[in-house]
């Protein structure tokens, strides 16, 4: 684990400078290039503000490293007598003030129910309305096709049928028989010259006859 | 008006038509290789030519570049007129640069009417092509109409789901839905323009010229947004995606998921045509709280999903969340961040699914219940899996910062609370990447692999080479790539501030002309 730490050491003391100084450093032109139209406004920190805002980190971070050296390689025994002193104190920091815990029961954790919850509203209701219209299209399409094949086409076949009876029994008009034409060319002839009489006489001969 | 730029040949013209000849050349042929062959050879004389285009675009400047313009239907006013600005050049070339790599993926994973394929994939790049180089609406509207035929196919016949015959009718016929309020949208543009000049038009720049009253401009305005929502598609109009993306093949993936056309046509049309609509304080905030619901929505929905391809589909709704709101933030760096985060989807997302169709090719799955540990048997793949990803959710160094940064700088200036509550969206999307490609790719090896899982072939290589060069240009150094948009979005953000009637020196305001 040493040569990762060191690695990133070394980047970490070149990373520190890549923002140096804050307003013209490497990082303020890497930025320039997407924030000028807003980045106009001069808030330039003195070179004073800069450096001491730089030495209290460092003597922050090296105050640190001290304790830490203290504590574990100068008095190795003193972290186990605090432990004794304070066992809620030292189990608390010994678990991160459960910062992990509590973040992954009231954040992680709640996430993820909700995310199942959404991702069930997404398919069973905002895709069930599409479908829902989907299957309204179907249905009325469906319907219509009953209607179309059961009341258009039945009614047109009603018609044909119709048509079809009525020239079964009328056929037997045709007998291929010369009298009968004959006949029916007389009895036809007779009721025309009666129609005629009627319409401009306002009787006809068989009126006058039978009277 | 804005001023338009000729050139010497007819580019744009090629460029629309060419894979469509290609794919018409492809017919005849029987021998697949040298099917393979020539289609890669179609889509790398396209690359060409875009490289044309962009090295003979002006860039910082608003106007129409390579205008063609021949007359089509002239008594409705319909032309056939092609041209490029800063806002549709750069999608030009991301559909040539996902087309040649598609040739490239397909080459060994497409094994069954591989003929059709390729010729439905050249088709769908006219169509593609087709819409974004067009600027007279109704042109657009037929590009737009005939990219869903071989979609419809992509998705249908090579499709790797069980339902991809439902998937891909759902799509067409949800999108097909909007398209119709679109049309009438432009329709009534058309009509308002008759009632000013006594003539028909569907040209974007003539349009541009005649005043919109306040109470039409809301009417099409909203019937625009359907037409451009679905096919976004925007929450809560976005559940043909999952299937669409899931059953159906993942070159057509890679197009829906990389492709933004939806929120292009914002850009396009809705903006210019209708700057009082688009600035409306109750449609921006309607058009707001549906780009921060998709946001928070499909980010929260991606962390749970054990499929790679579903949360990627939740996760590009969530995206698209951003190019929403970075739009409606109607500003600069709002328009631009859109924008440019629109291109950067374009390698990304498509990227993702790019690597999803790889672990497909080799698991059959994409489902991180059944695979972990992917890391240690293919390196190359989970490296730039972690890649590809990292730009996905925005770190500094990768393109999707870019975007990211300048579309929450620009919602913060409009309205920080928007602006806030998107910035959780960029946490989510950690969550959601991370907590997969730990799951999938790290840890120890799960039982039950295949015994053999090949790391990265040369072509697959390739691809995410290409993909990362992308993704690391525009990162480190983006500007090649915003000058060349930021003369077309100043124009925009200059139409929107002064709106449809002001902004006509040339013409005298309504009201003045009703009292001649």
């Amino acid at each position: 684990m040493t040569v990762p730490l060191m690695i990133l050491a070394g980047l970490a003391l070149v990373g520190g400078f890549l923002g140096f100084p804050p307003e013209h450093g490497w990082f303020h032109g890497f930025l320039h290039e997407v924030a000028t139209p807003v980045g106009e406004l001069a808030h330039e920190a003195s070179l004073g503000k800069v450096v001491s805002l730089m030495v209290l980190a460092i003597s922050i971070a090296l105050g640190g490293w001290g304790v830490a050296h203290y504590l574990y390689a100068i008095r190795p025994q003193t972290a186990d007598e605090w432990s004794q002193k304070a066992p809620g104190l030292y189990a608390t920091i010994l678990n991160k003030y459960y910062v992990d815990e509590g973040y992954d029961r009231w954040v992680v954790e709640p996430c993820k129910r909700l995310g199942i919850l959404w991702d069930w509203i997404d398919q069973h209701i905002i895709d069930e309305m599409v479908l829902t219209v989907g299957r309204m299209t179907d249905t009325g399409s469906s319907g219509i096709t009953w209607v179309e094949k059961h009341v258009i086409y039945g009614g047109l076949n009603i018609i044909g049928y119709g048509n079809h009876l009525a020239a079964r029994s009328w056929r037997k008009l045709q007998s291929g028989m010369v009298h009968h034409y004959v006949a029916v060319i007389v009895i036809g002839f007779v009721a025309l010259v009666h129609v005629i009489l009627l319409w401009f006489v306002g009787t006809s001969a068989f009126g006058v006859a039978l009277r | 008006m804005l001023e338009e730029l000729s050139f010497g040949i007819p580019l744009l013209s090629l460029l629309t038509f060419l894979p469509l000849i290609g794919a018409i050349l492809l017919w005849p042929l029987r021998d697949e290789d040298l099917l393979k062959k020539s289609s890669l050879g179609i889509s790398s004389l396209q690359l060409g030519l875009t490289v044309l285009l962009f090295l003979r675009f002006v860039p910082d400047s608003a106007a129409m570049q390579f205008s063609e313009h021949l007359e089509w239907i002239p008594f409705l006013g319909i032309s056939y007129h092609l041209a490029v600005d800063g806002i549709s050049v750069l999608f030009v070339g991301l559909t040539a640069f996902l087309t040649f790599l598609l040739v490239l993926y397909s080459w060994d994973t497409v094994k069954e009417r591989v003929k059709e394929f390729h010729m439905a994939l050249l088709a769908l790049e006219t169509t593609i092509i087709g819409i974004f180089v067009s600027i007279d609406l109704l042109l657009f509207f037929v590009f737009w109409e005939l990219m869903l035929i071989p979609s419809y196919f992509l998705i249908k016949l090579w499709g790797v789901g069980k339902e991809s015959g439902f998937a891909a009718l759902k799509y067409v016929l949800y999108t097909l839905l909007g398209s119709v309020f679109m049309l009438v949208g432009f329709a009534l543009l058309s009509l308002n323009y008759y009632d000013v000049k006594q003539t028909y038009s569907f040209d974007l720049l003539q349009l541009l010229s005649v005043p919109v009253p306040l109470g039409q401009q809301l009417v099409i305005f909203w019937m625009i947004f359907l037409g451009l929502a679905f096919k976004t598609p925007m929450f809560p109009f976005h559940t043909w995606l999952p299937d669409a993306l899931v059953e159906g093949t993942i070159p057509m993936s890679v197009v829906l998921g990389g492709i933004k056309l939806g929120t292009y046509g914002f850009l396009r049309f809705s903006f210019p045509l209708l700057p009082e609509a688009s600035t409306d304080t109750t449609v921006v905030s309607i058009i707001m709280a549906l780009g921060l619901i998709a946001i928070i929505w499909g980010a929260i929905i991606a962390i749970v999903q054990p499929d790679f391809r579903r949360l990627l589909v939740f996760a590009s709704i969530s995206h698209l969340g951003f190019v929403v709101i970075g739009l409606f933030a109607l500003n600069f760096q709002g328009l631009q961040g859109s924008l440019i985060q629109m291109i950067n989807l374009g390698f990304t997302t498509s990227g993702l699914f790019f690597l999803a169709g790889f672990l497909y090719d080799r698991l059959g799955h994409t489902d991180v219940r059944h695979c972990g540990g992917l890391a240690r048997r293919m390196p190359l793949l989970a490296t730039f899996f972690v890649i590809i990803g990292m730009a996905f959710i925005g770190l500094p160094g990768t393109n999707g910062f870019i975007g990211e940064f300048l579309i929450l700088l620009g919602t913060f200036q409009a309205y920080w609370l928007y602006g806030a509550i998107a910035v959780t969206g960029v946490i989510f999307a950690a969550a959601y990447f991370l907590w997969y490609a730990e799951r999938s790719m790290f840890g120890p090896l799960r039982e039950g692999l295949p015994a053999r899982l090949a790391d990265l072939n040369p072509r697959e290589w390739a691809i995410v080479c290409a993909l990362s060069v992308m993704i690391f240009w525009i990162g480190i150094y983006p500007s090649p790539f915003l000058r060349m948009m930021n003369g077309s979005v100043q124009a925009v953000v200059e139409r929107l501030e002064k709106g449809s009637i002001a902004s006509l020196p040339s013409e005298p305001p309504l009201l003045s002309r009703a009292s001649e």
